[in-house]
Parts: C-alpha cells; sequence; structure tokens
C-alpha cells in the first residue's frame, strides 16, 4: 500500500514538470511569404540546422509546420531565387511568418544547360531562357511559346492545327541535311519533325512530334546557341537545342489545378476576289463560256463566295488537370490534357489526349530515382492535296478558284457538281468536283500515339560525385487513312481513291554520366562530368493504295475492294549512335570561368573509317564586374564577357547514305514472265563524313541600374564545311552525281537582348523584354566550278534564293517598243506585244559595249533578288500587373526576307474557267492604263518574275492575355484561387504581303487562325 | 493516523501542484462569478500590467483584471506599442489612451569586438543602417558587390509583437531590410543570441536591455556606443536604467527609437475600464520607471485624462 501511495506522490509531485518537460517536442507552425507581394512561397525548403531531424516544405498556403525535438532550434528556409532565411526559434507562442526576399540577380539565375544545371554567373555560352511570363501564357502549341521570344531563334508556325513548324536558330547550316535544332525533353532527344509521316503522299499535313508536350506542362525552356553549350550534343549540336524541362512536384502539400478554356477562331485574313459581276465581265473579255444574259448576271448579285464557303469560325476548347505535390522523400506531378481544336478549313481538326507523370523518391539519402512519362494519342484531320491538277493544289486552292456563278448546293440541299465553266482537270465529261464536297467528304487523317519517358537513378558516392543511370524511350506509332471518294478531286481520276499507312519509330537512350562537383576551396570550384551514351532508333513504315471501288462506304477500311491496286510499299531502318561525352566547368573566384567539351560520337549512319566524329569546345567567360575596379559601379551591377570556339556537327542525312543499295525495278517481262529485278541504286560511298561546323561567338551579359535593366549581346561566326552534296562523277560508274562531303556555309550574326523593370511596387510591376538578331547567312562553295544548285542555292549568296526576273512594269500607249525587250514567250503573242502587256528588264542587251547581248527577255535574265529567310528577327513582350490584374502582350516580327507569292500569281491570272483577284477589275484597258495589272489576254498565262515577289517582312502580335485572380475565399478552402483570362493569338499582323499570311508562305496552304479564347483556371 | 496523514498530503501537494503547474503554463484563473477587465497583453509589456493589476485590484477588491493572451475579448482592452502594430489595427478601433513610453538601444554579447570597434567611430545613423540593415537594391546608392562593412551577424525579433518593427520603422526600413537571422519568440531573447554569437548585435528594449531590479545591464550584453552628444554619452555609459530613462524623457534623441505605449478601447466601453485606466494614467504611473518604461510628458498624459474623462461624461450621459 505505502508503495502504492508513494508512486502516486511522485506522480503527482512531478506531474506538473512532466508536462512542462513535453513542451521540448515542439509542433511549430508558420508561414513563408514573398515580402514584397506577401503572396505564399510555395515549395521552400525548411531545413534544421546543425541537426539531423528531417525538414519539410511549404505548402499550397505557403504553410509549414515540423516537430522539433527541442528549442532553441535554428531552421533555415530556402527557395530557389530567394535569398535564404534563418530562424533562431526560442519559444512558439504564434505562428511564425517568414518573409522571403527575392534574389534579383539576372546572372544568378539557374539555367538547365545539356546534361546539367549552371549558374548562369558561371556560364561561358549563349543560352537563352524563354521568360516564365511568356511559359505562363494558355497556349495549344508550343511554338506560340517560341516565336519571338529568344534573340536568334526564328519560329515559322503552321497554320494547320497540330502541324510542325520550322525553328531556325542562327540560320541554316546545310542544304541537303535538316536544319532544325535537337529537341531534348526531359533528356530524351527527341527525333527530327517529319517523323510521325507514314508516306501518304495525299495527306502532307504532318503531326508534329512536339504537339505531344501539353505546353502548360513546361517549367522551363532554354535556347543553346554557341558552340560551348551546344558541343555536349556534338554531332547534332550544329543547328541549335532547344531544352525542355517539364514541371515536377515539390515538398509539400497536395496541390490541385484545373484550367479550361473554350475559344473561337478564324482567319486572320481572307483574300479580295472578284465576284459574279467581275468575274464575269472579265470572262467576256477573254472569250470565256459565259452565255448568260445581263439580266441574269445582275441577278446573281455577288454570286457564290466559295472562299467563305470552306472558311469557318472555329471552336477550339481545351481542359486540363494537374496534380502535384510530395513528401520528405518523394514529388509528383500528374497532369492529364484534352484539347480539341477545329481548323478553320472545313473538316480539319485536331484532337490531343495527353498524361504525364513526373515522380522522384528518395529511396536512401543518397540514391534517388526518378520517372518521366509523357503518353500522348493525338488525331489530325488535315487538309487533303490535289494529285497534280493545274492551278489547283488543295481544296482551298479548288475553292477560292472556283467560278463565283457556280453554287455550292443545289435546291434540294445536295452537293452541286455542274459546273459549266471547268474545263481543265477536274472535268470528265459530264462530271465534274466541287471544292466543298471535296473537303467535306475527303478523309486525310494522321494518328499517333507516342510514349515519352526517361527512368533515372542517381547515386551519391559520395556527396560531391554522383553516379547517373537514366533509360530513355521514345516510342512513336503513327497512322495515316485516306480516302478520296470518286466524286471528289482526290479520286475523280481513280474513281475513288484510298490509302493506308503506318509508321512505327521506337528510339531507345541509354545513359550513364559521373558528375563531380565540389567547392575545392575558396578560390576553385569545378563540375566535371564524364559518360557515356547509346541512342538506337528503329523505324518501319508501309503504305498501301487501292482505287476504283465499287462501294465507297467502306472507305479505307478495304483497299482489298478496290478494283485497281497500287504496289504496296513498306521500308524500315536501324541508326545507332554511341557517344562519349566529357564536359568541364572550372570556376576560380567565382570571377574566371572555364568551360571544356569534348564529344565523341559513333553514327552507324557513315562508313567504318569516319564513323567516329569529335567534337570540342572551349568556353571562358569573366565576370569582370566582380574585379576592384569595377565592384563597387553604382550604376553597373554585373558586367560578364563570354567567348567560345569549337566544333560540332550535323548527322541529319538520312540512314545507309554511305552503302550502296540496291532497288526493285517494276515488273517486267521475261521469259512470258512477270519478274521483279534488281538494280543499283547508289554506289558505295566509305568517303562520305559529318557536316561540321566551327564556330565562333563572343558574348557580354550586363546588369545594370540597381538590376533593373538585364543586356545580353552575342556576335558570332559559323562556319560549315563538308556539306553533303550531290556532285557530278564519270558517266563510267554508272551514275550521274554521288553524295559527298563538298562546300562551305557561313554564318555570321550579331544578338541582342534586353529585358527592363520599369515599374516594381508591390501592387504595380511592368516589365518589357525585347530582342533582336540578325543573321548573314552565304554559300561560300558548292562542288568543284558549281556555280550553283537549282535557282535557289548560288555560291555568294545566302540560301532559299529569289532569283527570278525583274518585271519592269507595263507597256503604256505611247511607249518606244523598240527599247523594250519582249520576254521570250512574249515574241508570239496574238495580238502582238504592246500596250497593255507586261514589261521584264533584260539584264543583257544588245549595245554598242553589249555586242555579244540578246534583245529578249530569257531565263538567262533571271537575277538574285533576296532570299525567303529573314536576316533580322526580333520580338517583344510586356507584362504589366496591378494587384489582380495582370496583362501580358507579346509580339515577333522579321525583316529582310522576301517572298514569292505564287498564289497571287495563280489568282492574278485572267481565266474563262477560274476565278481571279478582285484586283483584276482594274486591269488595263486603253482607257484605264493601269500601272498595276496587264490587260487580259485570252490565253496567255502570267509569268513568273518579280511582278510577284513580295516584302515578306511583317509584325504580329502574338500573344495577348488579360487576367484577373478573383478575391475570392472559401472558408471550406482558403487557399483556392480562381483566376479568369481573355487571351488572343495572331489578332493583328502589320505587313506588306498580300498572301494569306507571310509565315505560311506565298502559295495555298493552311491560313494561319487568330484566336481569341476566354479561360478559368481553379487551383487548390 | 498515518492514512489520515496521508491522505491530508495527497490533498495538499494535489492542490499545490496543479497550482503550479497552472501558473508554470500561463493560466489565470477567476474562481468566482464576477465583472472581468481583460487586457489583451504584450509580452514585454506584461510585468507592468501584473504590477498595475496587483495594485489596483487591493484598492478595489471588487473588481477582477486579466491579462490575456492572443485572443481578444468583447469588452478587452488591448496594449498596442506605437510602431509595432499594423496601423489598420489601431485604426479599426475607437479610442487610444496612451500610458508610457518604450526605448530601444543597440545591444551585443559582451565577447563582441564590434563595441570596442565603434567606441573609436561610434554609431550614427549611417552607420546602424549599414550595420543593420541590408542595402535596398532598388535604391539610387545601391552598390550591390560591395563587402559588408562589418563582421556582424544582426538577430531580430519574428513575432507579431517584436520591436524590430519599430526599430526598422523609425530608420525608415522594414523589418525584412534588417540582415542577418531572425529570431521566434520573445524579444528578451535577443539577449540570448547576442551572448551566444560573438559576432552578434541587435537591439532591445529598456526594460530587456536592463534588469529591473538592479537597474544595471543584463548580465552578458553591452550597449554598442551611440554617437550622440558627449553629456548624452556620458549618461548611457554610466549603463544606469534610472539616469537613462531620465535622459530619454527629457531629450529627443534621433538616434534611439522612443514609440508610446498606448491602450486601444473596445467599441463597448464600461465604467470600471475607465476607472482602470484612470487609475493607470495617475497612480499607474509611479510604476512606470521600475518596469524600464518613459513616462508620458505632463501635457501628453494631461490630454489622456481629459479623454477618459470625457468618455465617462458620454457614457453617464448616454444612461
Amino acid at each position: 500500500m505505502i508503495k502504492v501511495v508513494c508512486f502516486l506522490l511522485l506522480t503527482i509531485i512531478f506531474f506538473p514538470f512532466f508536462a512542462f518537460a513535453q513542451e521540448g517536442n515542439v509542433k511549430i507552425e508558420g508561414k513563408i511569404v514573398d515580402e514584397r507581394t506577401l503572396e505564399p512561397i510555395i515549395g521552400a525548403g525548411i531545413s534544421l540546422e546543425s541537426s539531423k531531424q528531417t525538414g519539410t516544405a511549404s505548402d499550397t498556403n505557403g504553410n509549414f509546420s515540423l516537430i522539433l525535438q527541442s528549442l532553441p532550434a535554428t531552421i533555415s528556409i530556402n527557395y530557389l531565387g530567394y535569398k535564404k532565411q534563418e530562424v533562431d526559434i526560442y519559444e512558439f507562442t504564434e505562428p511564425i511568418i517568414i518573409y522571403l526576399r527575392e534574389n534579383i540577380n539576372f546572372l544568378n539565375e539557374i539555367v538547365v544547360v545539356g546534361y546539367g544545371t549552371q549558374k548562369r554567373k558561371e556560364l561561358t555560352g549563349a543560352v537563352t531562357s524563354i521568360s516564365k511570363e511568356t511559359l505562363s501564357q494558355p497556349v495549344v502549341s508550343i511554338d506560340n511559346l517560341l516565336g519571338g521570344a529568344a534573340a536568334g531563334l526564328n519560329i515559322t508556325q503552321g497554320g494547320q492545327p497540330g502541324s510542325t513548324f520550322s525553328a531556325r536558330i542562327r540560320g541554316g547550316n546545310s542544304i541537303n541535311a535538316s536544319n532544325e535544332p535537337l529537341y531534348v525533353v526531359d533528356g530524351v532527344i527527341l527525333f527530327g519533325n517529319s517523323s510521325t509521316s507514314s508516306g501518304v503522299s495525299q495527306v502532307t499535313a504532318n503531326l508534329n512530334p512536339l504537339a505531344a508536350l501539353n505546353p502548360n506542362d513546361i517549367e522551363n525552356i532554354q535556347i543553346l546557341k554557341d558552340v560551348s553549350a551546344t558541343a555536349i550534343y556534338g554531332s547534332r549540336g550544329s543547328n541549335g537545342v532547344i531544352i525542355i524541362t517539364t514541371k515536377s512536384g515539390k515538398k509539400g502539400r497536395d496541390n490541385i489545378e484545373y484550367q479550361y478554356s473554350i475559344g473561337w477562331q478564324q482567319a486572320s485574313k481572307t483574300l479580295d476576289l472578284l465576284d459574279a459581276q467581275g468575274w464575269v465581265a472579265l470572262n467576256r473579255e477573254i472569250g470565256g463560256a459565259v452565255k448568260l444574259s445581263d439580266a441574269e448576271v445582275a441577278a446573281l448579285g455577288r454570286g457564290t463566295d466559295w472562299q467563305d464557303a470552306v472558311l469557318r469560325t472555329a471552336a477550339t476548347q481545351t481542359h486540363q488537370i494537374s496534380f502535384s505535390g510530395g513528401d520528405d522523400k518523394t514529388r509528383y506531378s500528374f497532369s492529364g490534357n484534352f484539347t480539341d481544336q477545329d481548323g478553320i478549313l472545313l473538316n480539319t481538326d485536331f484532337k490531343r489526349y495527353v498524361g504525364r507523370l513526373n515522380l522522384e523518391r528518395d529511396v536512401l539519402k543518397n540514391l534517388k530515382v526518378s520517372l518521366n512519362l509523357n503518353a500522348s494519342k493525338l488525331n489530325q484531320n488535315g487538309l487533303n492535296e490535289y494529285p497534280s491538277y493545274s492551278y489547283r493544289n488543295n481544296s482551298l486552292d479548288d475553292a477560292i478558284r472556283t467560278s463565283p456563278l457556280v453554287s455550292i448546293y443545289n435546291p434540294d440541299g445536295s452537293f452541286n457538281y455542274a459546273n459549266p465553266y471547268e474545263t481543265g482537270d477536274l472535268r470528265d465529261g459530264d462530271r465534274v468536283t466541287n471544292a466543298v464536297s471535296t473537303l467535306t467528304n475527303t478523309t486525310a487523317q494522321n494518328h499517333a500515339n507516342t510514349l515519352l519517358a526517361n527512368v533515372a537513378i542517381s547515386y551519391s558516392i559520395i556527396p560531391s560525385l554522383v553516379l547517373k543511370v537514366s533509360g530513355g524511350t521514345n516510342i512513336a506509332n503513327a497512322t495515316t487513312n485516306y480516302f478520296a471518294p470518286s466524286y471528289t478531286a482526290g479520286g475523280f481520276s481513280s474513281n475513288g481513291l484510298a490509302s493506308v499507312g503506318n509508321r512505327r519509330t521506337d528510339v531507345w537512350q541509354y545513359e550513364y554520366t559521373l558528375n563531380y562537383t565540389k567547392q575545392l576551396s575558396k578560390e576553385h570550384y569545378i563540375d566535371a562530368l564524364a559518360g557515356y551514351t547509346t541512342q538506337s532508333t528503329v523505324t518501319e513504315n508501309a503504305t498501301a493504295s487501292a482505287a476504283n471501288f465499287a462501294n465507297e462506304q467502306i472507305l479505307w477500311h478495304s483497299l482489298g475492294s478496290g478494283n485497281s491496286r497500287e504496289a504496296a510499299s513498306s521500308g524500315g531502318s536501324e541508326a545507332i549512335l554511341n557517344s562519349y561525352i566529357g564536359r568541364v566547368n572550372y570556376t576560380f573566384r567565382e570571377k574566371y570561368n572555364l568551360t571544356a567539351t569534348l564529344r565523341a560520337d559513333g553514327s552507324s549512319r557513315f562508313a567504318a573509317k569516319h564513323r567516329w566524329g569529335y567534337f570540342p569546345s572551349v568556353g571562358v567567360s569573366w565576370n569582370i564586374s566582380d574585379e576592384a575596379f569595377l565592384k563597387n559601379n553604382r550604376k553597373l551591377n554585373e558586367l560578364k564577357l563570354r567567348t567560345s570556339l569549337g566544333t560540332v556537327g550535323n548527322q541529319e542525312i538520312g540512314n545507309y547514305q554511305y552503302e550502296a543499295t540496291y532497288g526493285a525495278t517494276s515488273p517486267y517481262s521475261f521469259n512470258e514472265q512477270l519478274i521483279v529485278g534488281y538494280v543499283r541504286s547508289r554506289p558505295e560511298n566509305p568517303d562520305l563524313k559529318w557536316e561540321q561546323t566551327v564556330a565562333y561567338n563572343v558574348g557580354i551579359d550586363a546588369v545594370l541600374f540597381n538590376h533593373r535593366l538585364n543586356i545580353t549581346a552575342d556576335a558570332y561566326y559559323k562556319k560549315t564545311s563538308d556539306l553533303l552534296l550531290n556532285t557530278p562523277t564519270s558517266i563510267g560508274t554508272g551514275f550521274s552525281s554521288v553524295l559527298r562531303n563538298i562546300g562551305n556555309i557561313s554564318n555570321k550574326g550579331v544578338e541582342l537582348e534586353v529585358s527592363g523593370t520599369l515599374i516594381d511596387q508591390r501592387k504595380l510591376k511592368w516589365n518589357v523584354s525585347g530582342n533582336i538578331a540578325k543573321n548573314v547567312n552565304k554559300v561560300l562553295k558548292l562542288a568543284g566550278d558549281q556555280e550553283n544548285i537549282g535557282n535557289t542555292i548560288r555560291v555568294g549568296h545566302p540560301l532559299n534564293l529569289q532569283y527570278l526576273i525583274v518585271y519592269g512594269g507595263i507597256v503604256q500607249i505611247g511607249d518606244d517598243l523598240t527599247k523594250i525587250s519582249p520576254a521570250s514567250w512574249q515574241t508570239a503573242l496574238s495580238p502582238a506585244f504592246g500596250p497593255g502587256d507586261e514589261w521584264f528588264v533584260n539584264q543583257n542587251p544588245v549595245s554598242d559595249d553589249n555586242p555579244d547581248g540578246d534583245n529578249v527577255v530569257n531565263d538567262n535574265d533571271r537575277v538574285v533578288l533576296g532570299s525567303s529567310t529573314p536576316d533580322i528577327t526580333y520580338g517583344f513582350n510586356t507584362t504589366l500587373s496591378y494587384g489582380n490584374l495582370s496583362f501580358y502582350a507579346s509580339f515577333q516580327g522579321v525583316s529582310g526576307n522576301k517572298i514569292y507569292n505564287s498564289l497571287r500569281q495563280t489568282l492574278s491570272t485572267p481565266h474563262a474557267s477560274y476565278n481571279g483577284l478582285a484586283v483584276l477589275a482594274d486591269r488595263w484597258t486603253a482607257e484605264n492604263p493601269s500601272t498595276e495589272i496587264p490587260k487580259a489576254r485570252t490565253s496567255a498565262s502570267v509569268y513568273t518574275s518579280s511582278r510577284f515577289l513580295e516584302d515578306g517582312a511583317y509584325l504580329r502580335l502574338k500573344n495577348i492575355t488579360l487576367s484577373y485572380n478573383l478575391p475570392v475565399r472559401i472558408k471550406a478552402a482558403p487557399s483556392s484561387k480562381f483566376r479568369v483570362f481573355l487571351t488572343g493569338q495572331n489578332l493583328l499582323t502589320i505587313t506588306d504581303f498580300t498572301g494569306y499570311d507571310p509565315e505560311t508562305g506565298g502559295g495555298s496552304s493552311y491560313p494561319l487562325a487568330r484566336t481569341i479564347s476566354l479561360g478559368v483556371n481553379l487551383s487548390y | 493516523m498515518n492514512r489520515k496523514v496521508l491522505t491530508l498530503s495527497l490533498i495538499a501537494l494535489i492542490t499545490i501542484s496543479s497550482s503550479v503547474g497552472a501558473q508554470i503554463a500561463g493560466v489565470i484563473i477567476n474562481p468566482v462569478q464576477q465583472e472581468v477587465v481583460y487586457i489583451k497583453g504584450v509580452k514585454f509589456v506584461d510585468a507592468l500590467l501584473e504590477k498595475w493589476i496587483s495594485e489596483y485590484s487591493k484598492e478595489h477588491p471588487g473588481i477582477s483584471l486579466s491579462i490575456t493572451g492572443k485572443e481578444a475579448h468583447e469588452h478587452s482592452i488591448e496594449v498596442v506599442p506605437f510602431g509595432i502594430q499594423d496601423d489598420s489595427v489601431v485604426q479599426a478601433q475607437t479610442t487610444i489612451v496612451s500610458f508610457g513610453k518604450y526605448a530601444i538601444l543597440p545591444i551585443a554579447g559582451r565577447n563582441n569586438a564590434l563595441p570596442d570597434e565603434f567606441k573609436k567611430k561610434k554609431l550614427n545613423e549611417k552607420r546602424i543602417k549599414e550595420l543593420f540593415f541590408e542595402k535596398d537594391a532598388l535604391a539610387d546608392d545601391y552598390e550591390p558587390n560591395k563587402k559588408e562593412k562589418y563582421d556582424a551577424t544582426v538577430y531580430s525579433g519574428n513575432g507579431s509583437y517584436s520591436i524590430a518593427r519599430s526599430f526598422a520603422g523609425h530608420f525608415g526600413y522594414e523589418t525584412i531590410d534588417l540582415k542577418g537571422k531572425k529570431i521566434a519568440g520573445d524579444d528578451i531573447y535577443l539577449n540570448n543570441a547576442v551572448k551566444k554569437d560573438d559576432k552578434g548585435v541587435s537591439f532591445n528594449n529598456l526594460n530587456y536591455v536592463f534588469n529591473t531590479e538592479s537597474r544595471k545591464l543584463n548580465d552578458g550584453i553591452v550597449l554598442l556606443p551611440l554617437d550622440v552628444k558627449k553629456e548624452y554619452a556620458e549618461i548611457l555609459d554610466a549603463l544606469n536604467l534610472d539616469k537613462t530613462i531620465d535622459l530619454l524623457e527629457n531629450r529627443n534623441i534621433n538616434l534611439i527609437p522612443v514609440e508610446e505605449l498606448t491602450f486601444v478601447l473596445p467599441k463597448k466601453v464600461n465604467p470600471e475600464i475607465l476607472r482602470f485606466l484612470e487609475w493607470t494614467l495617475s497612480k499607474g504611473q509611479d510604476y512606470i520607471h521600475s518596469f524600464g518604461f518613459l513616462q508620458l510628458d505632463t501635457k501628453t498624459l494631461a490630454q489622456q485624462r481629459k479623454q477618459i474623462s470625457d468618455i465617462g461624461t458620454k457614457l453617464l450621459v448616454n444612461k
């Protein structure tokens, strides 16, 4: 009993002290906020100093909680882009509000480079990061983010939803190999743009492999431009590299975000075509087949607007949802996206289903595994191309060329297939086609299922030495279905035509790297990388076609039922690239930086003796503002000088080019049997090797006026040698030409990027940034004495030349015809060449000084009139925010390019069957001596000349977004945020170009749409 | 007999231990139902409030006064040190009554070499800013790469009632502009921080800088020499709380932040509150100095009393 009482006594006496002592195990709570915006900081790391206890991270509200074993304790708060803050906790009486201050130092920015990251201050290469503001724009396609966003990066977008776009970094380096940059997505190298094409020739719309990425999933994009940055990609670095990193989870509470947007698209421009009255007048003048009376014509009014009939206001909608979060050991980010984008042309659209999972787990203290997975299903209904009809390339072309006197529908609502004015390819007896019917009833589908995945294991052997092993894959299974019924343009001549194609591409990539990062002493810092990578690419493709279907209801699903079957074709290839990579980044006293890189690539695309290529580079930079003589300069906060030189390559020439190949002949009769023979189609070419680009770069990074102004300027020179060109060979070989490494191209240019903070107050912020680049491209040498390849490549000039006869004007009454040389095709005109006709400049007239000249204009009078590649590209954007309201606008522009407007040429040809531009109404007559439009002739064509060469310069309002964070607070979910936004793409283009759009070119390719979308973003 | 002794002992011990425990946990119990005047306190003023409550309760035994933690009651009066609380808190209330002032002095640990360094070049406003505050990256004279002039770690309070805000505000900054490490907890721990860190510097209230019993500087800390007039410096160098209070009550020294302590009255004031406030502005003033605070000047004190009187009159009229 006494024992019990004693126990009770002791318990009671010491109870309060026990109770108090338990306070030693204290749960603390707090919140991390930005000191300027007072916005919560999500994912800030909270760690305990001098303790092995595990830390935590702030959640979506910036809140955190932590159980401390004892007090006092010191916690340290770290977040990228903010200054570290330490807090000594002596007692916990209220939530600890911790304010973090942004580290507004441009050069402290962390930049993703090949196989790692680097502080911008330590960079020696030219790398542009796409701004956070640009990346946060609600766009459907990644090219909407890239255009105008970086100096030296020229993006040319296509109008077809989901289609490929073209990117050039610092100009084109090659004639026969690809000029597209290398894309690296979460460490996996993406293959070229065209690889989802299965080879069905009637379907020219391509699915862009990058369309498999949801732009909203992208965390950052880096543009690697100079050789110091790209040499780590060796044989694939010559065209520059675009590194895309998707969003990953962060420690903290689970976050959910949902975004929905709905939008409307319209053609950014329509052409002004002749109406019924104008067309009849022209038709009568050139002896056309219109037999209507004046009263009947007047009753037609403007007639049928075929252009308007094929274009439409198209809807687009996007749903996307994402979940992210993490704890001490695991971080995850999972998202789903559905995009449904109708095209502005009938029966065209793009649908995308994308799922992405990024997972990271600290299995052990020094062992981390990660998974990046992006799976997509892409469906595209594209604009169908016509086989080879005169004047018309596709349904758009067909529609705008159809006479406005022809109706689209019959009175009963069915399609009208009666067009008395069609006298060309699309008439067979009484049968003609209808462009709207063709567009509506022809199927031109692309489907692709893609998987982009990368698994990596990182093991810290010692804290400074990390071994990383990764395996990645990029699998794309693409199919194409084409069916053109017999009453459509595509199936008209073959009584229905169906094609199917498929293409399977498997890319497997394995990488083994060892990375040593160490601050060796106060003065020496080293970051060394060594590794081995291997990438194999296997492709298989097959296409088959059939025509003349008795039953067209089964579409392309039964090629066997076609009465005429074309030979099926198939192909396959395998390529392997084995590489050793090495890079050393060394920094001395945080002022002097050196990057030395070497990549050795062994490619199966080249013969044994040229299989291995070595691509070295070295770059140095000097943080000159850290020197004593500049250190305390009040206006100049940071100044860095950079220079680099090195060699990179281009192996994108296709497979097996070095090997002799044999091809099957068409079946021929031998001994009364049809047999297939094989002939040598290409000679062996063991000397084939890489195209090599030697590049030099000097650059400067400056931060001025209290970090309010950032300037980056670069100048570069690149010389690509060993260009792969088909060169003439001796007749005795049995071949007319062979691919050889001959020829040089140079690119030199300057780039300037400027970004500034004009207003930076707690509520009001205004940032502006801009970039401009000039690139001078020149072909230095072709094979032997060869001066040109076709009309577009000539020594001493840039690629993509416009080599044309110079248009002089229109011969007017009274002009001295003896002083005008008619063109060779004008000498036999009837009535004879004279007033109202076009005239062209004779570059080689007979004169006393030039007795060998001639007095006729022909192809020899063509001269170089520019290039379709712009030599100046620029862009600028601005972000203005006030409280909850935010405004963003970005502009893109090019200058110095000439576009040949072939559509205008076609539509400027007066024709008895087809429609033309409205300006034809203002054609030359004796009473109307026009200086713009020649007179109408019965049978003459309008010839190719500089008359249709137009200035391709433009300035485009590419993106504009107005968003508002609703000041709504839900009690049950106080961290919820509601944002509404209104956004537009391609809303305004300032240009002198008269075609559909300077970006899509001068033909009748899919017009560019302008889009207005309304959306809502909810996050919890 | 033994059992009786044991039982009585148990009861006694339970009673003692419960009350000890309750006090340690900071709980004040009002055993009987009577009208309670709640005062929402601030930790560095709590000792003065407790003394006032004690003395006032002796004179007015029917009244129960209680210091609350962070919770405000409908009829509670709130101590608001000017310069610390957000202006919006003050503006939301109806009436403010000042009852004293507090002053802030810069301090360091005894083993810190900086105070000796500052004896030659005493802390003027420029040096205080250089020592305690981050350079403003957006200011015209910002020199981003300039090496820190002083090898010191600044400690400042992170809590909502820390005098860090007063100190920073006095020199034209915000608390985020204070360099170095933050302290979560009462500002008294700033003394601990500088004592532990030979490079630590901070600032604190007079009642935390000085021992209110011995009237001398608290153990382990020293004052950072300020660039003030010689006669003022001599007084400060005497390290005596009363002399320092006397100096600061009679001289306006720009380098030493001095702010008012106020009561913010609830919207509905009852006579008990007014009686207590009247007492604090009269008899209660006798205790101001002993707890390390400064008295209001005569004119201000008279104004505050009149204010209380006017509110009382209004209350009577409305009845």
